[in-house]
């Protein structure tokens, strides 16, 4: 079957089994940022946006996000420049092998929009859903509240 | 994980639609997360609900509430009115539901229909939920008697729950015995206080979960609780009760008798949760 979805902003046409996971149909796609982890819904490294909320894509059916604003860690980048989130994890060493970090990006993504200014057990418990097995959580959430910081003075 | 032995995604717009296109091959998705793990493979089709008018939650002017069966379960803890209901039970509850990237998919109506391994089973019962279903005319139940005589086994689909409003003073608490922030529940209780004006409760209901039942009032400690005072020895007698009423399972994470004894340390704390909050918003 024909899935249509819209993909950081762009339409696009993926040839799907109506079995098909998002994540995999997003991988097809070349949009290699959303990590296979476990295929559980169990570590978060396949977090996508839909609709601005964070999921386990490896747990959507494909075919269910028809019409719905899909946003992955490819397009958070605007204009060449990262978004705050991605300047954050970098400038904070919160990025070790990388394999989880574009999922952690998403979902603190969808924390920051609907908190602008979380207190680190909000950080903790928002991103219980993401895990590290380096087992760097210190600094992701340090990136998290500097990310947050420089959002609120309106820089990226 | 992509299911490979699916051939046909159906689309319905109506519950009569979506019940028709059910049967021995053709499951039905909502969030889609327990049917994506568990990988039926007997299913060549999926029947998406998600296209039926069911994800409203909404505040009755009394106070009750209707959550729609494909509210998230995200949506659910973000709603101002149903977040403070009873002191916030349900938000309490919620935050150990899955991860926070699975309760932005997971709807009540796929979590009620799956029918095992509920945090939320035990709290509803607690707040005298009724559930509702279509299985080719409407019904509604008590949500404990939906499991109990196993309607929950047939073919149907859930379309919501009915929450009643909150009477008199009241409060509610749950408490969850678990090893990591998201586990399953080794157990679960979840309670409501009611205070007279003189100082002693009214009235209570305390529910157990996770016994092997999903969520059983145990009534002889909600007759023992009302008109005394509240306290340490009375929720410590209510837990001693809750212990000898209730059945508990084994199984490869804990033995029955250890959860039996979780039964009445988890009823405690939750009696003296729910008793804190009832100080507060009296």
């Amino acid at each position: 079957m024909k899935v249509t979805l819209t993909v950081n902003g762009i339409r696009r046409d993926a040839d799907a089994a109506p079995g098909d996971s998002l994540m995999d149909v997003l991988r097809g796609l070349g949009l290699t940022s959303v990590k296979n982890g476990c295929d559980n819904g169990d570590c978060g490294s396949c977090a996508v946006l839909v609709d601005g909320a964070a999921v386990n894509a490896c747990l959507v059916f494909a075919a269910r996000s028809e019409g719905k604003a899909i946003t992955t860690l490819e397009g958070m980048a605007t204009e060449g420049s990262l978004h705050a989130l991605q300047t954050a994890m970098l400038e904070s060493g919160a990025v070790q092998c990388g394999f989880c970090t574009p999922g952690i990006v998403m979902t603190a993504a969808e924390l920051l929009e609907k908190n602008p200014e979380p207190t680190d057990r909000e950080i903790d418990e928002a991103m219980a859903g993401n895990f590290c097995r380096c087992t760097g959580y210190t600094k992701p959430r340090d990136a998290i509240r500097s990310a947050a910081e420089m959002l609120r003075e309106g820089r990226r | 994980m992509s299911l490979t032995n699916i051939e046909t995604f159906v689309r319905p717009e109506t519950v009569e639609e979506a019940f028709a296109a059910l049967g021995e091959h053709a499951r039905p998705i909502s969030g889609g997360t327990d049917v994506m793990l568990r990988n039926p493979t007997a299913a060549t089709t999926l029947v998406d609900l998600m296209g039926l008018p069911l994800g409203e939650i909404t505040e009755s002017p009394g106070g009750g509430f209707t959550v729609g069966a494909n509210a998230t379960l995200t949506a659910m803890a973000d709603h101002p009115g149903l977040a403070g209901h009873l002191g916030g039970i349900l938000p309490e509850m919620l935050v150990h539901v899955g991860s926070p990237l699975l309760r932005n998919q997971c709807t009540l109506g796929g979590h009620l229909a799956r029918g095992r391994l509920s945090d939320v089973v035990p709290v509803l019962v607690a707040l005298d939920a009724e559930i509702t279903w279509f299985d080719g005319e409407h019904h509604a139940a008590p949500i404990a008697r939906f499991y109990e005589d196993g309607t929950h086994r047939g073919r149907l689909i859930v379309t919501g729950v009915e929450i009643p409003a909150a009477t008199g003073t009241s409060a509610g608490a749950f408490h969850k015995f678990l090893r990591t922030f998201f586990d399953l529940a080794l157990l679960n209780a979840a309670c409501v206080l009611w205070a007279s004006g003189d100082g002693t409760l009214d009235a209570a209901r305390v529910v157990v979960g996770e016994t092997p039942s999903l969520g059983v009032r145990v009534t002889a400690a909600e007759d023992a609780l009302a008109g005394v005072a509240p306290g340490p020895e009375a929720f410590a007698a209510a837990g001693a009760i809750a212990r000898a009423e209730v059945e508990t399972r084994a199984d490869s994470r804990a033995s029955a008798e250890y959860r039996s004894q979780l039964v009445g340390v988890a009823v405690e704390r939750c009696l003296a949760k729910a008793a804190a909050r009832l100080e507060v918003s009296s």
